[in-house]
């Protein structure tokens, strides 16, 4: 909570000291705000894609194609657990298992396209009870 | 073609050493003469030792400074020993030594974080030795003016001062070994690392350029690493398939054990 108002203040009195001494230390720390911006930005992105995706899993599964549904669903859970777990995004599901826990081990292999919707919404909320849509 | 680490790494050493003999030598032209001080020390062991501070600064300066101080370095000794002999280019060498070693393990650690792989302190520790040897040896063979292998920090102006909080992100990931550090924890050491080279000059400022690589280990380690988000529960485990077989057997048990328990 603390250490960003002590890093701004610690660069500013630097920058008051010496502006030339402190020049390199504001490029580095712009660099690293633009990197925290950046997964920021990307986290969004993806959420809201996951959600897109599951929207459109939702209407094929109401007309009737199951099997398409769960493959679209299972499809945006793996690309999410692989954002989550800092593994490459185009890792499979053989890749990813390892790091799983058991339980989302499981569901993914045998699970039905309500079951990985209901998961896909609780990995979404961040609850283990999925919200009433 | 894939690219590995090592070959990467040799590739910058190998240019790094190129462009730092070309300054050593004149080639480039250097950007400063040569330091002026013509100090005779009085015993060899003075001597040493002075070239082993400078070689402990000059390695922790050009890390700090992702090589940038390195280079300076070279270029403001260039024209120190002319030589052509074997000796003149063993003493080049030993001059440049702590500098290239600072860069090697810059680049080292960031590869290191780049490909995801445990990098040790210990490393610089072995390498700050092995300047320190160095700087010792060019000390001793030019003994006339080896105390601005020393001090040539001395000579830093505040801006090249500053690039010393260059390598702060590197030395946080030494000192935390996470891949995907915090953001507010870099930005809170790279600010505190120029609060102090901004507060200190001449002398003092090299020094607070070079030993500000220690700045990540006087900040608590949990402000580098980023909070775990971390992965709930699934709402439904996996509907297995269950047989009447299965399920009779389940009854059965169950009734086996409420008799064992004399309810039945």
């Amino acid at each position: 909570m603390f250490a960003p108002i002590l890093a701004a203040l610690s660069l500013l009195l630097a920058g008051a000291l010496s502006p030339p001494a402190a020049a390199p230390a504001c490029l580095v720390v712009l660099i690293e705000a633009s990197l925290e911006a950046r997964g920021w930005i990307r986290g969004r992105r993806r959420r809201k894609l996951l959600l897109r995706v599951l929207e459109r899993a939702r209407e094929l599964k109401e007309a009737g194609h199951r099997e398409r549904s769960r493959e679209l669903i299972l499809s945006a859970i793996r690309y999410e657990l692989a954002a989550r777990l800092s593994q490459p995004l185009n890792s499979d599901l053989a890749e990813l298992s390892p790091a799983l826990p058991r339980a989302w081990r499981d569901l993914l292999s045998s699970g039905s396209a309500d079951d990985l919707l209901r998961a896909a919404e609780v990995l979404l909320s961040g609850e283990s009870r999925p919200r009433l849509l | 073609m894939t690219s590995s680490p090592s070959r990467t790494l040799v590739v910058l050493v190998g240019a790094y050493s190129l462009v730092a003999v070309a300054l050593l030598t004149g080639a480039l032209g250097g950007v400063a003469g040569p330091p002026e001080s013509r100090e005779i020390f009085n015993s060899p062991l003075e001597a040493a030792l002075t070239g082993a501070l400078g070689g402990l600064v000059g390695y922790l300066l050009s890390f700090s400074s992702a090589g940038v101080l390195g280079l300076v370095y070279a270029s403001s000794l260039s024209g120190m020993s002319r030589g052509s002999t074997l000796i003149d280019l063993l003493v080049r060498g030993s001059l440049l030594a702590p500098a290239v070693f600072g860069f090697s393990d810059f680049a080292s650690v960031c590869l290191a974080w780049r490909y995801g792989y445990a990098k040790s302190a210990r490393s610089v520790l072995k390498f700050t030795g092995y300047a320190v040897v160095m700087g010792a040896a060019a000390a001793l063979a030019l003994p006339p003016r080896c105390s601005t292998a020393a001090w040539w920090a001395v000579r830093l102006d505040s801006l090249a001062a500053g690039t010393s909080v260059l390598a702060i992100p590197a030395w946080a990931y030494l000192r935390s070994g996470e891949r995907t550090m915090r953001g507010t924890g870099l930005a809170l050491a790279t600010s505190a690392a120029a609060l102090l080279v901004s507060s200190t000059s001449g002398a003092l400022g090299a020094l607070a350029g070079a030993f500000s690589g220690a700045i990540p280990w006087l900040i608590p380690r949990r402000l580098f690493f980023r909070k775990v988000v971390e992965i709930p529960p699934p709402p439904v485990g996996p509907r297995v398939q269950r047989s009447v077989a299965d399920d009779i057997a389940e009854v059965r048990r169950l009734i086996l054990e409420r008799m064992a328990e004399g309810g039945l």
